[in-house]
């Protein structure tokens, strides 16, 4: 059910509290408005309490910057009356972090399982972890240094970033994320991961190989493999997109350099098997995407320019092409910050293709060998940056390089 | 019985409210919402609440617990039973001097 311009209003409130009181009181108020019954006057009241916590010493950055946001909260507040009809055709809501950071580029972006948490990376190792229940309104809840990849577990309650290492953060409460455990030093070559659907293992890419972690536990992380015998300390072979099976028995991870995937067998979590590499396309920049479909039998491939491949995985050693998709040109060509990004509908039946974060396509996958074209939507360009599809396929989220936001579109 | 006020109606302090629901056991903030309606019929909206626990929280009055599913339950701590204590006992003296001035009054006499 849509939310209300009520709800959607107070949502927003919610975002002019200041950062401090956000950081600590965001995800629960949130939270208690998803339950409660929200009207005009919780609107108003949420207002004045922003107002006046805004005011509060306790909850000010800096006695120099007070006038000038109690100025910018007036202004919001008049802003927000004169344009109530129009603030909900809006498509993006970026906060004011204005003052705290460079603003270096966004490098990393993981969604949970259930597509209301988002942690994002920029700079040199700022994680940024928010709230997109409503989409419109992202709400950043908590900010640590850490690293630029990152991986956050299904269920939500795990965060694993490489940085000088990979370390593991305990997000259960994502308003006050703890660092839980760092894996062993030699991680610091890894450039892919992804956590098992069940949440309890962490497979960490590298170039040739792959590093298995049980992490039921974060705080006391498991090997599960032997450390690599010679660790590839090059970072040109960076290796893209990963992802698990739906059941967790594979992992397909694509590599760098170009358009290729390899599906590993983790049937025994202890030794990964590399099972098969398939090339799926030739188109430059290599930025394409994989989506496993949710009865894992089918893998979808894509190229930047939009060059879409559903494979049949049934037999994983032996991947045949189950049918093949061009949508053409995408409009400006390509360059390096750009990518094209994948996800299945939950029933599968659907598959969401976005090119270059201007365009979106989607797909009718019910017959496997037989695609058919269902829409396409040209949106308004984010700007380079990251982006990713929510697991459900039914939001795009976008952090643009350059500026500590996040934008959220639905689709 | 209770009439239904709304917070612009109120006579009670937030903070009370808020502490006696929480005497008798922890709750996070909705249930403290529905749990004031209760007993107090005042229907407090969510700013209101939150501004009431966060003061309360930093003057150590209430103390959160562990997030349970994007939830965190509060309880009172002794100072806020002992503050929650010498508000009820004022209360008490300010009603009854209140219901002892709003009796029907006498005839004055000249």
């Amino acid at each position: 059910m849509n939310p209300t311009w009520a709800e959607r209003l107070a949502r927003r409130m919610v975002g002019w509290y200041p950062r401090r009181w956000r950081e600590r009181y965001a995800e629960e108020i949130l939270e208690v408005l998803d339950q409660h019954q929200v009207s005009v006057r919780t609107v108003v009241n949420l207002a004045a309490n922003a107002a006046a916590t805004r005011l509060d010493p306790a909850y000010r950055p800096a006695t120099s910057a007070t006038l000038r946001r109690f100025l910018r909260t007036g202004a919001a507040l008049l802003a927000t009356v004169a344009a109530m009809p129009a603030a909900f055709v809006g498509v993006q809501l970026a906060f004011g972090e204005e003052t705290e950071f460079g603003m270096t580029g966004a490098h990393g972006l993981a969604v949970s399982g259930d597509g209301r948490l988002v942690a994002t990376s920029s700079g040199a190792s700022r994680v940024r972890l928010w709230n997109i229940t409503d989409p419109r309104h992202p709400m950043l809840l908590s900010h640590f240094d850490a690293g630029t990849t990152l991986a956050v577990s299904p269920d939500a309650h795990t965060l694993a970033v490489i940085g000088k290492r990979v370390t593991l953060w305990n997000i259960t409460d994502p308003t006050r994320p703890a660092r839980a455990a760092a894996l062993p030093e030699y991680t610091r070559h890894a450039s892919a991961m992804a956590f098992a659907p069940d949440s309890r293992s962490l497979a960490v890419g590298y170039h040739g190989g792959v590093l298995v972690y049980d992490v039921t536990d974060p705080a006391r992380p498991r090997s599960l493999t032997p450390p690599p015998r010679q660790p590839a300390d090059d970072s040109s072979h960076d290796i893209g997109p990963s992802q698990f099976s739906p059941d967790g028995r594979l992992l397909a991870i694509k590599s760098g350099g170009s358009d290729q995937v390899t599906l590993w067998s983790l049937a025994d979590r202890s030794a990964p098997r590399s099972l098969t590499t398939v090339v799926f396309g030739h188109d430059e920049p290599p930025f394409g995407d994989l989506a496993f479909s949710p009865d894992g039998a089918t893998l979808a491939t894509a190229t930047v320019h939009g060059h879409l491949t559903l494979w049949n995985v049934t037999d994983p050693a032996s991947p045949t092409v189950a049918s093949s998709m061009d949508d053409g040109p995408v409009g400006p060509a390509p360059d390096a910050t750009v990518g094209s990004v994948l996800a299945f509908s939950l029933d599968g039946r659907t598959l969401s293709s976005v090119l270059g974060s201007v365009r979106s396509v989607r797909w009718d996958v019910t017959d496997r060998t037989r695609c058919r074209h269902v829409d396409d939507l040209t949106r308004a360009d984010a700007g380079p940056g990251s982006f990713m599809l929510t697991p459900d396929g039914r939001a795009l989220v976008s952090a643009a390089h350059g500026a500590d936001t996040l934008h959220v579109w639905t689709l | 019985m209770h009439t239904k006020f709304d917070e612009s109606g109120r006579f009670a302090d937030p903070s009370v409210l808020i502490l006696t629901s929480l005497a008798e056991s922890p709750k996070h903030g909705y249930a403290i919402m529905t749990d004031v309606a209760e007993f107090s019929g005042v229907a407090m909206e969510p700013g209101t609440l939150y501004g009431a626990l966060a003061r309360l929280e930093r003057q150590g009055w209430i103390t959160p617990m562990a997030t349970e599913v994007r939830r965190r339950p509060y309880q009172i701590t002794a100072a806020g039973r002992s503050v929650l204590a010498q508000q009820l006992q004022s209360m008490r003296e300010i009603a009854r001097v209140g219901q002892a001035r709003t009796r029907p009054a006498r005839p004055a006499s000249a």
